[in-house]
Order: C-alpha cells, then sequence, then structure tokens
C-alpha cells in the first residue's frame, strides 16, 4: 500500500476509534491533521491569525459532527469538508463582528505551495500568484497537489463533482503558470 | 508554528466532557427508508379520508397509481440528496442538486400534462381559483408532516451546508406530497395543477429553505460569539 494508502486506513482507524470514545485518539488525528488543516485554512482566509482561530472551530465542529463520520469515507476530505464550511460560516460570523476579510497582497502568510511549482520562481513570487487565483481555484489546486486528496475527495470538500474539482484545479495550474511567466499580469 | 499545532486546552477540555461513544450514521439512502414508509401510510390516510379520485378508471393503472410511485420515487431522490449534502464531504453535489431539481420539475409538469392528456378531470367554474386552496392547505399539509421526519433526519447530522440540504429536503417533501395527493385530486385543468399543486411544492422548499437559513444563522452567530471572545 502507497503512503496515502496508509495514510488514509490510518486515519479511518483514528476516526473509528474516535467514535468509539477514545480521547487518545482524538488527540493523534488532531497531530496528524492540524497541520494540513491550518495550511488550507491560511490559503483559504489569506490571514494567519484567523487560520488559527478557524483550526480550533474547526476541531469543536469535528467533535460535534463525529457521528457523521463513515469509515468508508476519506476521513482526511470529511475534516477538510468541516474545514471549509467552517470557513464559510466564519464570513458571516466575521460580518456580526465587523471584521473584514483576507489581508493586503504584501501581507500574506505563509501560504503551502505546490512542490512540482517551487522550482519554477522564487518563494515569495509563487505565493503572490497563488493569492492572484480565483479562491475556488486556488482551493481545489491545493487541496489536490499540497494536501494530496484525490479529485473525488476535492469535489466532496468543495461541494461539486470530481469533473468540476478537477477543472478548477487544472485552469488554476494553467493560470498560475501564466503568472509566473508574466502573461497574467 | 509548534505551539498552534498543540491541542488547546479548552478543546481538549471540551472533548473529554462529552466523549461518550457514538453510533455512526447509516448511509443516506438507508436513512431515507424512514421516509419511504410515509409514502404508503399517507397514501392509505389520502384514500380513507377523502376517496380515490374519480377519473380513475378513465385514466389507467399508470397515469394514477404509476405517477404517483414516480413522483414519490422522485422526491426521495431529492431526500437521500438532502441526507447526503447534510454530513460532511457527502458527495452531493451542487451539480447533482440542480440536475435533481430540475427533473424533479420537469416530472411534475410532465404528470399534469399527461394526466390532462388522459382525462378532462372535474370541471370548475375557475380553474384558477376554484378547489385551489383546498388543494393547496392540504398537499401542504401532507408535505408538512414529511418534511418533519426529514428535518429530523437532517439536523441530526449537525448539517455544514443546511441551506442545500433543506432546500433538497423540501423539494422531496414538497413532490411526495403532491405525489400521494394526487391519487385524490381530480381536477386536470393545468392551471389548477401549476398553480396550486406546484404553488404547495414551491412552499413547502421555501419552508424548508428558510428553517436551513435559520440553522446556518445560528451556528454562524454561536461562531462569532466563540471567537470574539
Amino acid at each position: 500500500m502507497d503512503d496515502a494508502g496508509d495514510q488514509r486506513k490510518r486515519l479511518t482507524e483514528l476516526m473509528v476509534a474516535y467514535q468509539a470514545g477514545d480521547a487518545m485518539a482524538f488527540e493523534k488525528l488532531y497531530g496528524e491533521l492540524a497541520g494540513p488543516v491550518l495550511g488550507y485554512l491560511r490559503s483559504l482566509t489569506r490571514d494567519a491569525a484567523r487560520a488559527e482561530d478557524l483550526l480550533q472551530e474547526t476541531f469543536f465542529h469535528v467533535h460535534r459532527a463525529r457521528h457523521t463520520f463513515h469509515p468508508e469515507r476519506s476521513a482526511k476530505a470529511w475534516i477538510f469538508a468541516i474545514a471549509h464550511n467552517v470557513f464559510l460560516m466564519s464570513h458571516r460570523a466575521a460580518s456580526r463582528l465587523s471584521r473584514h476579510e483576507g489581508l493586503a497582497e504584501n501581507e500574506l502568510p505563509d501560504v503551502p505551495v505546490p512542490p512540482g511549482l517551487e522550482a519554477l520562481a522564487a518563494r515569495d513570487v509563487l505565493t503572490r500568484a497563488l493569492a492572484r487565483l480565483p479562491e475556488k481555484q486556488r482551493e481545489a489546486l491545493l487541496l489536490h497537489h499540497v494536501q494530496g486528496l484525490s479529485f473525488q475527495e476535492v469535489g466532496a470538500v468543495q461541494g461539486v463533482t470530481a469533473l468540476a474539482a478537477k477543472l478548477r484545479s487544472h485552469r488554476a495550474m494553467i493560470q498560475l503558470r501564466d503568472l509566473i511567466r508574466g502573461k497574467g499580469r | 508554528m509548534e505551539n498552534v499545532l498543540k491541542l488547546p486546552d479548552e478543546l481538549r477540555r471540551a472533548v473529554a466532557a462529552d466523549l461518550l461513544p457514538v453510533k455512526p450514521l447509516a448511509s443516506p439512502p438507508r436513512r431515507a427508508l424512514a421516509v419511504a414508509v410515509w409514502v404508503p401510510l399517507a397514501a392509505l390516510l389520502v384514500l380513507a379520508v377523502l376517496g380515490l379520485r374519480h377519473d380513475a378508471a378513465l385514466l389507467g393503472g399508470f397515469l394514477t397509481w404509476g405517477t404517483t410511485f414516480l413522483e414519490a420515487t422522485l422526491g426521495l431522490v431529492l431526500v437521500v440528496l438532502a441526507l447526503a449534502a447534510a454530513v460532511p464531504g457527502g458527495g452531493a453535489s451542487r451539480e447533482h442538486a440542480a440536475l435533481a431539481l430540475a427533473v424533479a420539475a420537469l416530472a411534475l409538469g410532465n404528470q399534469a400534462w399527461l394526466t390532462r392528456a388522459a382525462s378532462a378531470g372535474a370541471t370548475v367554474p375557475n380553474p384558477w381559483i376554484s378547489n385551489g386552496p383546498v388543494c393547496f392547505a392540504l398537499t401542504t399539509l401532507l408535505g408538512l408532516s414529511v418534511l418533519t421526519i426529514i428535518a429530523v433526519l437532517v439536523f441530526r447530522a449537525t448539517p455544514q451546508r443546511a441551506t442545500l440540504a433543506c432546500l433538497l429536503g423540501g423539494a422531496g417533501a414538497g413532490l411526495m406530497a403532491d405525489g400521494v395527493y394526487h391519487l385524490h385530486c381530480w381536477v386536470t385543468d393545468l392551471r389548477h395543477v401549476l398553480l396550486w399543486h406546484g404553488g404547495a411544492v414551491i412552499a413547502l422548499t421555501l419552508v424548508a429553505l428558510a428553517a436551513g437559513l435559520a440553522w446556518e444563522r445560528r451556528e454562524s452567530a454561536r461562531m462569532a460569539a466563540r471567537l470574539s471572545r
């Protein structure tokens, strides 16, 4: 079994143990997924502090909704889907708090960069180019290329079909290359 | 970064305070079986209290019972999608939902047209109004009873996409209720069917949508309160 398959099996086992009432399983799950989920939330919020708030909020929701996880589904996609929805809810919550979303381009936090692209340009150039992509496309690209989710799983997170998720990621990649080469200015 | 990735005490305490074992929810089709049981029960009630439509012999088995079955089945498909949308990463995409709603609307129109073509039904003085409010009220009432079951199933999943789930659930309830009420209403004029029966389906969809929006607003307000601490 490959790494992704191993991780999927391990996360499913942890989720099943957590559903059975094992607190340690929750801690291990948090330990394994907090980093990737935080990276994902940073790419969505473009605000490091807010991403940290939403990370905790995501795991609160994971706890409340733990009975909705089914062992036949991907635990990673399930948790990322919760993070995605927590982010969407935070838009409404932010409007209640009169907080403004996002930061200016020159204040971007360190968002994850797809590993295959690091050779194309300096990291800050890539980060800025990523920030200029349409939100849904950037999200699909990062979920697939950085978080290692399949397009089926990306679709489940974004609430679209696998094909639509693949198209979003593909378009994002083309636009990103154009931006790096200076065509997309 | 390491500090951020350490399990926060507040979260650890919240989890420890409520760590009872939970049973995973069954798959959406299995949960929708509870809704499927409603169809024969509601049909029996309508037939016992209101009676079978007068033109049933003229319509034949398919246009009387078959269309009821098809409409109820389509409604159930929408309910399955609603239950899938309620679960995080449940696989119900917006594209599937839009397609299912479009098919449901087409089915409703097609059923009305086929029925009208087969039977002139009862002649009413003014097809825009006559019998309409009664049909609307009874279809909506029937729909509300099944919508209650659907709402319990959707909200038990602490829905992440409550608006979409409720929209689909409301449309499903409307379609199922109209399918059952079709066994009784013998006014086949398209104006009556589309305005009052279609209107009941839309009303149920809107009621469910409002419930979904209210849930999302409440969740957002709670999140705002937690984030502002």
